[in-house]
């Protein structure tokens, strides 16, 4: 899990990446513990970490469960950002 | 509970739509910055594919816009091309890590890759105190600024020969004494009023004896690095060396110093070596000395030279060409003495070198103290961790530091007790 700066700079800005959530997909008290924190906070889901979920579920057992999982369990963190746009190329290049 | 935003809205920035020009355009804008990286490097665009594993037409493709730039290659396309990723991205420049980004990329002689190592983790954690602990850039004291717009008028041009090298740099020395009010006599510490004067971080760090160090000039400010494997009196010599090079606004970003470098047979290092030698060891503080000593006029016994030695912190090496230079003692005697060396001639005459000053070895590690200071509040401030304190330090990052550290919060980092 990745925290930047926000714009702003006074207010942070998570990016769960693979890890994160394949552990989060695994342990459910702690993916509640996490949304339960994170929910109030700005989030960020890059699309190259739904790509790479993907990728994962594609693969064999068990890693294919637990990405398939995590990829049910994605819809608190909003819309996916691209990075081949500017602004998701910009962002991942700071984080 | 209140629900955080998500996605673009998070970053405050509009979701893209289908039909935006904008990738495309932004693509165009990379390339451009790819293609004038590349003119500025002397590249061929096949060269610049070999280094990034693509093709010439792929090169030519992406400078043109009509292929966009990977987030992934991003990285190797700034090593290649030696530039910063903020800076193919057109973000606003940060001088200090475009310039570890170059010491990075640049391939310098093999001697001085340790030093080009611990000047790029300088640089970076420089560009990192300044964007998340908010340090300011250095600036120059008035008198430094005075002594950096008069040089010019002292030291008009190259000079031609090396006497006029000679005149050059001994004219700077006395100018820079005068405007910063520093007498005749020996200098103190010689990191610390560099600093104090020139925005310039000086640095030490035992990088052996390949090399003697490196000046990095970026912008209106310098690092000066040097080893300090070498005596302390040939380290002062470097230093003084590198100063010259920057108060005279050396169009070289980076000057990697050999002993053969500095040495070397080209007017602007005679005038960086006469300079250091009058910076360190002016002819009226000889003199004094000598007078001191009881030495009769136009004489240099073997005593005096250990005294001179022992009190201006110079090594024997400097002091016999500055004494020469000053023409107080023919290079035929300076060579006689040099032949004694320098342990016999410190053994014999003890009594007036009692701590070796000049020809001692420290291996000293002494980081840049406007970046250990400022490092040093933001730890406590817990802006950073120690471990950026512990890289400035060149110590491991255990509890001891961090007690050390967190021991002075409430104090001032100049305050006695404090790891400085």
């Amino acid at each position: 899990m990745t925290m930047a700066p926000a714009s702003s700079r006074t207010e942070p800005v998570w990016f769960p990446d693979t890890s994160a959530l394949i552990t989060m997909a695994v342990h459910a008290p702690l993916q509640h513990a996490v949304r339960e924190t994170l929910s109030a906070h700005r989030r960020v889901l890059l699309g190259v970490v739904v790509a790479e979920l993907e990728e994962l579920a594609k693969a064999t057992h068990p890693s294919a469960v637990w990405a398939t999982t995590a990829l049910c369990q994605l819809e608190w963190l909003g819309k996916p950002v691209g990075v081949d746009e500017p602004a998701g190329v910009e962002l991942a290049a700071e984080v | 509970m209140t629900e955080g935003l998500t996605g673009y809205a998070a970053l405050g920035i509009p979701e893209p739509s289908a039909e935006s020009e904008e990738p495309e355009r932004h693509a165009a804008q990379v390339g451009e910055r790819v293609a004038a990286a590349r003119k500025q490097a002397g590249m061929s665009g096949s060269r610049l594919g070999e280094m990034v594993g693509l093709r010439k037409d792929q090169i030519s493709k992406i400078e043109t816009g009509r292929r966009r730039l990977d987030v992934a290659e991003l990285p190797k396309f700034a090593d290649a091309l030696g530039v910063t990723v903020r800076y193919l991205l057109g973000h606003t420049e940060r001088p200090a890590l475009a310039i570890a980004a170059r010491l990075a990329a640049g391939a310098g002689p093999d001697a001085s890759q340790a030093a080009r190592r611990r000047a790029r983790q300088l640089f970076e954690i420089d560009d990192l105190l300044t964007q998340v602990a908010h340090m300011p850039a250095p600036r120059p004291s008035q008198g430094g600024q005075t002594v950096r717009d008069l040089a010019g008028t002292v030291c008009p041009g190259t000079p031609s020969s090396k006497y006029a090298a000679q005149q050059h740099g001994g004219k700077l020395a006395e100018l820079t004494r005068q405007t910063l009010d520093l007498g005749s006599d020996a200098l103190g510490d010689l990191a610390a009023l560099i600093e104090q004067h020139f925005a310039v971080d000086v640095a030490l760090s035992p990088l052996g004896t390949e090399a003697d160090g490196l000046c990095v000039h970026s912008g209106p400010g310098a690092l000066i690095l040097a080893s300090s494997d070498f005596p302390d009196g040939h380290v002062r010599f470097t230093l003084a060396h590198e100063l010259a090079h920057h108060i005279l606004g050396d169009p070289r970003e980076i000057i990697e110093e050999g002993e053969c470098d500095m040495f070397a047979d080209s007017a602007s290092e005679w005038r960086a070596n006469a300079f250091a030698g009058h910076f360190l060891m002016p002819e009226r503080g000889v003199l004094s000395v000598l007078d001191w000593l009881g030495e009769k006029a136009g004489t240099v016994s073997e005593r005096a030279v250990v005294a001179l030695m022992e009190h201006f912190g110079v090594s024997l090496a400097a002091l016999l060409y500055q004494l020469n230079v000053i023409g107080l003692l023919s290079y035929s005697a300076g060579q006689q003495v040099r032949s004694r060396g320098v342990s016999s001639l410190l053994a014999s005459h003890r009594d007036v070198a009692p701590t070796g000053a000049g020809s001692s070895i420290g291996h000293i590690r002494r980081p840049p103290e406007r970046l250990v200071r400022r490092a040093i509040v933001a730890a406590r401030e817990q802006q950073l961790g120690v471990s950026v304190v512990a890289s400035l330090l060149e110590r491991p990052d255990n509890e001891q530091l961090w007690d050390e550290v967190m021991a002075g919060a409430g104090r001032k980092p100049s305050d006695p007790g404090i790891i400085l």
